[in-house]
């Protein structure tokens, strides 16, 4: 029976001693926890067989217990083996886990999101984002007709919509499909507090740098932006290119520069007794309950932005931009009127004869050219800015849930100058007054929240799983003045050899009036489909010098499909 | 002059004057970074060394302490961790703060006495009471069925003193680079865990009970003994080691960038003072004083011990040779 015994636990423990090498060499491999458990299993099942052997022959207990003491010494050394190598398991667990801690501390982190691809030191203090934009747009033109010329029947006014009979002045537009954005940049943050973002753009077939700053902003209330960036001017050109509610902006954004080169002092701040929001947000804040721009910038004009290839000014005359911007009732207990921003922005400058000229004006959504300033009138050679130009943007926004609203207006003031050439050359000065406004309503129909920074469908598209992204109708009505001193005629008399006005009205309108409807599927948080369809009626900009006739109204159906990042 | 500007001028004066009497009773803050057995030592000799600087300069001085693997810690005051002064477990580990970052002059060593080692100590033995294993000398470490604690030399300066001097008694016994390898080959084969730093290493030999002999420190050995019972643990002395030389040095451009730099100078300086001796010298540090030596001469047990200069051609060599990736140890190591 001894004998008998001794076998048997010799056998385990001869079992157990050889998968214990295997153990040890396996509890080098990553599931060391479940090893030290098997182990542990091991050494109960051992102690429970001796005892077993204990109880089996009650009636020799005394010999059973004197051979069970026996045994038990004898395995003694072997549990002591299989207690080391339990001990040293765990302490190389330990120190594993340290080791691993450790690491992590000081591993970067990669991450990929609907944000874009994310690289983050260790501690945070330093970002670097990949991101992207693909816009491809389609556009097309209804009822355009070829241009033909029109002889006006005596009598009739200078400005009629139509000619007697009902023929409109056609324009033939292109139907088009285009790349209108084609972006990849690379933005992130360097040290905690300061920011970069530099991106270009390959849209329109043309290379162009649309972001390039560093935005230090270690005071959050005093921060500085110094590079090409936007002009804290128009609200709807704040907006990220992603993020807007049509295709195209509306006619206040036209008289706004877009992007400039420059230096900005800017700040936020938070509700007393709130925390302000920091980080991740570009200089032109949206989220705070207030903030401020303070910009100097080389001047891009209206409608303008600093060109890629020369992102110098050609003269000392700057432009100094300014805003601000509240949410007064940010966090009031007011729920309805929690979404609600105000603010006012401006600018001035005064340039001196510049060389550079003057930007054209387009149409809403379609972009065609409806003022031009690079086409003079008759007899007047260049035109340029010469003197002071300001311009004043009281704007507003409102969301609330999955209603947005927005509206803003613009007076841009600028004093023009135009040569006459010839053998007496005149040099005439006007200002001029140019206004535009909008207002957009939008609406998500499948009830997420719309937010200046556009909507965020609840569920991505998944129509299997019954899922379709998110649906926003929208509807916006736009108009743009532009003051008839640019078409007086200041000549001697009204005939063709003095003839000298700034514009010529019958290439550029005096008033264009748009509305249009909108559809914007969001089919995830960075797939999107557009449509717009947008009817422009428009006073001038046809005809000829003498007879000027209305440009035929616009009537363009666009489609864009977005990816960003 | 107008009587405003008078007043005025005045009240200027009064506020410099306050401002400078408000600087000089300022606080000194120093951080000491040190290596990883060092907390009970500084935890007396900052004590003493307040106490030292109120009495001297009527300052208060609030020394705080970061510890860690020798090679870790040098490697965090490099990368921004602002020491006024660092202790660390060997020479090599200080000059990176010149070498890496131009933190320290390169002649740091020669600034203080005894190359910048106010004290010294070696590499002993811890056995369990009763020496069951029968470990006598580096021989016994590399038989079948002992097993060895040290930690890793790649992250602990303790655990460099702790290579060096095994290597330095095998190619003193068995005369060669190679018979010394092949010795350090079978030594590290019977680890059974190699931790980051001393301090680690004795928690796995005296708390998690793993091991039959820790390489240790020899202060690191008799603290033990001090703290869990000499009945339960007992030092064995080799018949050779290394003498190690902890280093110390003030850490210029953050000491200037924080005003320290008295403070930090002298807080160094009275390591090797009457009072700092003999701390160092409680705390079973092999004190430079040959006085205070004296005073604690039983409690150090005579050994031979050879220098790193002496067998190795110095720290740098000795790096390049060992602990340099690819070097030595990883060959020991890997195979």
């Amino acid at each position: 029976m001894k004998k008998h015994k001794l076998l048997l636990i010799a056998a385990t423990v001869g079992g157990l001693l050889g998968g214990h090498a295997q153990v040890a060499e396996a509890a080098k491999k990553p599931s060391k926890d479940a090893q030290i458990e098997a182990l542990v299993r091991r050494l109960e099942v051992l102690e429970q067989r001796l005892a077993l052997d204990e109880g089996k022959e009650p009636g020799k207990k005394l010999a059973a217990k004197t051979t069970a003491a026996q045994v038990a010494e004898a395995d003694q050394p072997a549990i002591k083996q299989l207690d080391q190598k339990v001990k040293i398991l765990e302490r190389k667990l330990e120190l594993d886990h340290e080791v691993a801690a450790d690491a992590a501390k000081k591993a970067s982190k990669e991450d990929m999101s609907p944000e874009g691809l994310r690289l983050t030191s260790p501690e945070g203090d330093h970002t670097i984002r990949l991101h992207a934009a693909l816009q491809a747009d389609a556009k097309f033109f209804m009822d355009d007709n070829a241009a033909t010329t029109i002889t006006p029947t005596a009598g009739s006014s200078s400005y009629p919509s139509t000619l007697p009979g009902g023929l409109p002045n056609g324009i033939n537009l292109a139907d088009t499909f285009q790349l209108k954005q084609a972006r990849i940049g690379v933005q992130g943050t360097l040290f905690k507090y300061f920011d970069f973002n530099v991106l270009p753009d390959w849209g329109k077939g043309a290379t162009l740098l649309q972001y390039a700053y560093l935005d230090a902003r270690y005071l959050p209330y005093a921060s500085l932006s110094i590079g090409k960036q936007k002009t804290p001017l128009s609200l709807e050109r704040i907006q990220g290119d992603s993020d807007g509610t049509f295709l195209e902006r509306g006619y206040p954004t036209q008289l706004a520069s877009n992007r400039d080169v420059g230096i900005m002092l800017h700040g936020s701040f938070a509700k007393p007794g709130e925390k302000l929001i920091t980080g991740g947000i570009n200089p032109l804040d949206s989220r705070n309950f207030f903030n401020y721009q303070l910009g100097v910038f080389n001047g891009s004009g209206d409608n303008g932005t600093a060109s890629n290839m020369n992102d110098t000014a050609n003269q000392d005359g700057k432009d100094f931009i300014g805003r601000i911007f509240a949410h007064p009732f940010q966090k009031s207990g007011i729920k309805p009127l929690e979404g609600l921003g105000v603010g006012v922005a401006g600018s001035y400058s005064s340039l001196n004869q510049s060389t550079t000229v003057l930007n054209n004006l387009v149409s809403a959504n379609g972009q065609n050219t409806i003022v031009n300033y690079s086409l003079p009138g008759a007899n007047a050679a260049f035109l340029s800015a010469d003197g002071s130009h300001y311009r004043v943007y009281p704007q507003l926004y409102w969301y609330y849930g999955p209603f947005g609203l927005m509206g803003e207006y613009a007076l841009s003031s600028q004093r023009l100058q135009a040569t006459k050439a010839g053998a007496n050359p005149q040099t005439r000065h006007i200002t001029e007054n140019n206004q535009a406004w909008q207002v957009w309503a939008s609406y998500v129909l499948t009830g997420e929240d719309v937010t200046f920074q556009g909507v965020r469908p609840r569920q991505p598209f998944d129509p299997f799983n019954g899922n379709w992204g998110a649906l926003q109708f929208t509807a916006r009505y736009t108009e743009l003045d532009i003051d008839n001193s640019v078409y007086e005629n200041q000549g001697i008399n009204n005939t063709a050899a003095n003839r000298f006005v700034f514009l010529d009205p019958s290439k550029s309108i005096t008033q264009a009036t748009g509305w249009a409807l909108g559809i914007n599927w969001y089919l995830n948080r960075n797939v999107l489909v557009r449509s717009d369809y947008e009817q422009t009626y428009f006073h001038g900009g046809s005809g000829t010098a003498t007879n000027v006739l209305s440009r035929q109204m616009e009537k363009v159906f666009s489609t864009r499909v977005q990816v960003s990042f | 002059m107008n009587t405003f500007y008078i007043h005025f001028l005045k009240l200027l004066l009064t506020i410099a004057l306050i401002g400078t009497a408000t600087a000089q009773a300022a606080d000194v803050k120093l951080l000491n970074v040190s290596y990883d057995p060092t907390r009970e030592l500084y935890q007396e000799y900052n004590a003493a060394f307040a106490k030292h600087w109120k009495e001297t300069t009527g300052q208060t001085i609030e020394i705080q302490q970061s510890h860690g693997g020798s090679g870790k810690q040098a490697r965090s005051v490099i990368d921004g961790l602002d020491a006024d002064v660092v202790t660390l477990a060997l020479a090599y580990d200080v000059d990176q703060l010149y070498q890496k970052a131009k933190l320290i002059p390169e002649d740091w060593q020669s600034r203080l006495p005894n190359n910048s080692a106010p004290y010294t100590s070696t590499a002993v033995f811890l056995v369990r009471a009763g020496n069951p294993k029968g470990i006598k000398d580096w021989d016994d470490l590399v038989k079948p069925g002992v097993s060895v604690v040290t930690p890793n030399p790649k992250t602990s300066g303790g655990a460099r003193w702790n290579y060096l001097a095994a290597y330095g008694y095998a190619l003193k016994k068995y005369g060669s680079d190679d018979a010394a390898k092949d010795f350090l080959k079978k030594l590290y084969k019977n680890v059974a865990v190699l931790d980051t730093g001393a301090r680690g290493a004795t928690v796995s030999f005296v708390e998690r009970e793993i091991g039959d002999v820790l390489i240790a420190w020899e202060n690191e050995a008799y603290l033990s003994l001090k703290e869990y019972g000499a009945d339960k643990y007992q030092v064995v002395v080799p018949s050779v080691s290394i003498l190690a030389e902890p280093s110390v040095a003030v850490v210029d451009k953050v000491a200037n960038k924080h005003g320290t730099e008295k403070a930090a100078k002298e807080y160094l300086e009275y390591l090797y003072s009457k009072e700092g001796q003999d701390i160092a010298a409680k705390n079973f540090y092999r004190p430079r004083d040959p006085e205070i030596l004296a005073k604690y001469g039983k409690q150090f047990k005579a050994l031979n011990l050879f220098t790193i200069d002496e067998v190795f051609g110095g720290w740098n060599k000795a790096h390049a040779t060992h602990f340099a990736d690819g070097g030595a140890f990883d060959q020991i190591y890997s195979q």
